[in-house]
């Protein structure tokens, strides 16, 4: 019999359903920052023997959707990759838009790119701007440029030629030659936007290409064949634009997603913003955030009291997972007892206060780009449940669909396709029997 | 602090939000400003990429207000620099937000500036010597007429030949945001509760006043000097002076400009509100928090600007040049300045220039604006190519230029070697070559073509500029001056940027400078 798994793997948690024709399995695990399999490989141990043998013996299938891309480039963990360009732009990544971090400031501080100047390629191609091949490419260049990476690790090529996007020739020319050559590319013209803009993404893709198939490569030695894994980095509950205007929200340990039919956006504050009390006596959440590393102080290594901790404090997180994640809410006490005693609030009013900053901060920013409430929300992340009515309430969003497992509701859906269109009826019947919970029905807030 | 600090922060963030909805609103493609001021004219909170423009916000609502104040509904549109307008391409529009219960209180202003280079397209006189040769000066004047935009106003504009149809638009959706801004932000007042509101504007004054001062106290007592220069103006006048001091005494800090050259045949003055914002940007970041760019923050500090100099003219002067080099020549002398005061805390010189040079076809005009090369540190080489100071735009792409213009980029990337050498190293100014491919006109506007970005600690100069022009038949002239120089299809020019200065002598090892 064979089995279809389905895994929602985040940084915090991994949400695996697996299903033959007539069971169906729902597991969560956490999941490791710096290794992201390591939630996979543990939920694979809690499936019955019958699923085990299926993947050893190479007839299951694997959907997952991973933060891999998205932590990978946050963290910089890609390999050495190379870029070729139209000659006197090869070092265009470099200049990006010529913007610095931040406006004020005496210090002008610029992002790295992720291709270094020695992998940096021009060649003597033109495209003009109506489209003419001005010049086509030279293949004795690009033999000599192919000579310099033998000697390198380049594995993956990006390339970006001016106007490519008005004619793409030279591109496709040069990534046929590197495919016979045996290396991969990625070209600019299947990209949107300005050269700069394709220029970055061809330049992420090339970067972060080694990693994913190294990624794959550790799948497969879970036992699953190649052409049964399935990976994306989007998360299918919330991928595609919402139905009658429901606005869709995601609440995740470092970030908060938004996203409706018009817009898709990632908030500015998120649980990991600092909560301060500055010098001149105002308090702020964000817009400094810790990163993951050290991450909040509940989680051991954290200093800083971040909008997390209280949440923590204040049980809005999923509460089944906290003794699974050893958040440790003395240690957050302990930070927050001096911020109250300069306030003089007792600990309980400050937590409470700080909570509604942070609502407010979040619902202001929201609004900033979603001018009227919309008729519904639902709300996503691990983090949601607890902050999903609050946000709602204070957007005057009357409805709230909360499903109680949108982890595992997403892996079903990478399962059984499109959920969201008819939520209330698909496939998620026959599964009942099996659920923990009501899966079917999820909590509706009616504000 | 009386407010309930929290309440205090929801309202600041609640401001913020109103104004930055505005200017998303039209931002797409334009540059835009925003601000919210009180009936005074003093200001609440502005928002934009480049400072300049907050203190040139607060001067005109307040030079406006006081011969014409809007009626409720209303829009007043003005770019007058003597009124403290930044430029005549920047269009400053205000409305009155009024109070919800007495309908004729004007309680606040708020106001939107949409910069449009094409508006400095008047005549052939690019190097100008009077400001009315700069565009299309507009006092303070109500923008519509029986509640529609004043055709008669679009028309004057449209003399730069910037599309009727667009600019009516432009200025449609600009009403429309103010006129969505003010709402919210009576909203918001009403509430709040009109007391506790007022109070809480207070508060955020005394806080922004404070935390500047704050900063601006690690600043040793003393008095610290500095002198730059703009090389020429483009009318045989060399070497103009920028004579900047500081004197720090306890709580008062004063930047003095006594003994600036005084103002200068071409466009290298500033007005007032242009010298303000320099010195903000300057002092300003001396601060490591955000905090609400209002009246408050100002009044941490004085200026003292002779009046009739190149930090304060007086009208007719042309500004055109001030705005974009001399702006940038006070931030450098107020960088210099310190690190006399407070010695390896600041980076060395940065390229210090906007790079800005113009470009006109027919009726077409284009500026492009390149980055330079930032000034080292203790502790980093500076940054290569970047708008290091002031403004901070996103500069436009190749694809975009070559899209618009008629003009191909023949390369564009890093000045490599141009930073000065050092225990670390200056940042790498731009190079970027124009092929041109019709028939115009450049005024080469770009200063530091020959003062080099300084060092510090013995780091080396950056680079200075260098603009090389190079005709069809393959002739190359390097241009030192303010020109305004011809061009044929197929001639070329090449423009490289500063590098920034280096920091510690090459040789010292980590630490000892």
């Amino acid at each position: 019999m064979s089995w279809r798994i389905a895994a929602d793997a985040r940084e915090i948690f991994v949400d695996l359903v697996a299903t033959s024709e007539d069971e169906a399995y729902f597991v969560r695990t956490l999941n490791r920052r710096d290794q992201l399999l390591t939630g996979l490989s543990e939920a694979l141990t809690h499936l019955p023997i019958a699923a085990t043998e299926s993947i050893k013996n190479g007839s299951t299938h694997l959907w997952m959707t991973t933060d891999l891309s998205r932590v990978s480039l946050r963290e910089h963990w890609g390999s050495d990759c190379a870029i070729i360009t139209t000659e006197g732009f090869e070092n265009f990544l470099s200049l990006g838009t010529g913007q610095r971090k931040n406006l004020f400031g005496l210090y002008a501080e610029r992002s790295t790119p992720f291709i270094s100047k020695d992998f940096s390629f021009g060649v003597t191609e033109r495209t003009l701007k109506d489209g003419t091949i001005e010049k086509p490419i030279d293949l004795k260049e690009i033999e000599n440029i192919v000579s310099k990476l033998e000697l390198s690790n380049v594995k993956n090529v990006a390339i970006c030629f001016l106007n490519s996007k008005k004619n793409s020739q030279n591109e496709k020319d040069l990534a046929k030659f590197l495919k016979d050559k045996g290396y991969e590319s990625f070209c600019s013209h299947l990209e949107t936007g300005n050269e700069l803009v394709r220029g970055e993404k061809v330049a992420a893709k090339a970067f972060l290409a080694t990693t994913e198939s190294e990624f794959a490569e550790k799948i497969k030695a879970m036992g699953f064949v190649a052409e049964n894994i399935f990976l994306t980095s989007a998360r299918p509950l919330f991928r595609k634009p919402s139905p009658r205007g429901a606005l869709y929200i995601e609440f995740f340990e470092d970030r908060i997603l938004i996203k409706d039919e018009n817009i898709s956006k990632e908030l500015e504050i998120s649980p990991l913003s600092l909560v301060e009390l500055d010098e001149g006596g105002l308090v702020h959440i964000g817009p400094n955030s810790v990163d993951s590393e050290p991450g909040p102080v509940c989680m051991g290594k954290g200093l800083q009291l971040t909008a997390f901790d209280l949440l923590v404090l204040k049980s809005k997180l999923n509460s089944t997972e906290i003794p699974r994640l050893k958040l440790d809410a003395t240690k957050v006490l302990r930070q927050l007892s001096p911020l109250a005693q300069n306030l003089r609030i007792d600990t309980e009013t400050c937590i409470d206060k700080c909570i509604n900053l942070f609502i407010e901060s979040a619902a202001l920013e929201i609004e900033g780009v979603i001018k009227t409430p919309p008729p519904f929300m639902v709300v996503g992340g691990w983090l949601g449940s607890g902050l999903g009515p609050l946000l709602a309430r204070r957007l005057g969003v009357k409805k709230v669909f909360i499903p109680p497992h949108v982890g595992w509701l997403s892996s079903l859906q990478l399962l059984e396709g499109d959920l969201r269109a008819n939520i209330e009826v698909k496939k998620i019947g026959a599964l009942t029997a099996d659920l923990p919970g009501s899966l079917a029905e999820g909590e509706i807030y009616d504000l | 602090m009386t407010s309930d600090v929290f309440s205090l922060e929801k309202q600041k963030l609640a401001i913020k939000n109103i104004i930055t909805s505005c200017v998303d609103a039209l931002s797409s493609g334009v540059e835009v400003h925003g601000a919210i001021l009180d009936s005074k004219g003093e200001l609440i909170e502005a928002i934009g990429p480049n400072p300049l423009h907050y203190s040139g916000i607060e001067a005109t609502v307040k030079s406006a207000r006081s011969y014409l104040v809007p009626k409720n509904g209303e829009t007043l549109i003005t770019n007058d620099p003597y009124s403290g307008n930044t430029r005549l391409c920047d269009l400053l529009l205000i409305q009155g937000v009024f109070g919800r219960q007495q309908a004729n209180e004007l309680r606040y202003y708020i106001a939107i500036q949409l910069s449009l280079p094409q508006l400095l397209n008047k005549g052939d006189k690019t190097l100008s010597t009077n400001v009315e040769e700069e565009g299309f000066r507009i006092p303070p004047t109500p923008l519509e007429q029986n509640g529609v935009v004043n055709p008669e106003i679009v028309n004057y504009l449209c003399q730069s030949k910037i599309k009727y149809e667009n600019l009516v638009t432009l200025l449609d959706k600009a009403r429309g945001a103010l006129k969505m801004g003010a709402q919210h932000f009576s909203l918001l007042e009403t509430k709040m509760g009109r007391d506790l509101f007022t109070k809480g504007l207070d508060e955020l004054r005394k806080y922004s006043e404070k935390l500047m001062r704050k900063a601006l106290h690690e600043i040793p007592d003393g008095e610290y000097g500095a002198t730059e220069f703009i090389e020429n103006d483009g009318f045989g006048n060399k070497n103009l002076r920028i004579q900047c001091k500081l004197l720090v005494q306890g709580e008062n800090i004063l930047v003095s400009f006594l003994g600036t050259t005084k103002q200068t045949t071409g466009p290298y003055n500033c007005n007032y509100a242009t010298t303000l914002g320099a010195c903000f940007w300057v002092l300003r970041s001396l601060l490591k928090r955000d905090i609400p760019i209002n009246a408050g923050a100002f009044k941490a500090f004085s200026i003292e600007a002779p009046d009739g100099t190149l930090v304060n003219a007086k009208y007719p002067a042309p500004l055109l040049g001030g705005y974009y080099e001399t702006s940038m020549r006070i931030v450098d002398a107020l960088n210099v300045i310190l690190n006399k005061a407070l010695p390896s805390e600041y980076p060395a010189q940065n390229g210090g220039s906007s790079s800005i040079n113009i470009f006109k076809f027919g009726g077409i005009l284009f500026e492009d604006r390149l980055g330079t090369g930032g000034g080292a540190t203790k502790n980093k080489n500076g940054s290569s190519a970047i708008l290091n100071q002031l403004q901070n735009y996103p500069v436009l792409s190749v694809e975009e230029i070559e899209e618009n213009f008629p003009i191909q980029v023949i390369h564009s990337s890093p000045r490599f070697s141009s930073g000065g050498d050092g225990r670390h190293q200056g940042g790498d100014g731009l190079s970027r070559c124009y092929k041109f491919l019709a028939e115009g006109q450049v005024a080469l506007l770009s200063d530091r073509r020959t003062h080099k970005p300084r060092g510090l600690f013995g780091g080396g100069a950056g680079m200075p500029a260098e603009i090389s022009f190079i005709s069809q038949n393959g002739e190359k002239k390097i241009l030192n001056d303010k020109v305004v120089i011809k061009i044929a299809a197929g001639d070329l020019i090449n423009i490289n940027t500063p590098g920034g200065g280096g920091w510690g002598k090459k040789e010292d090892p980590e630490g000892s400078s």
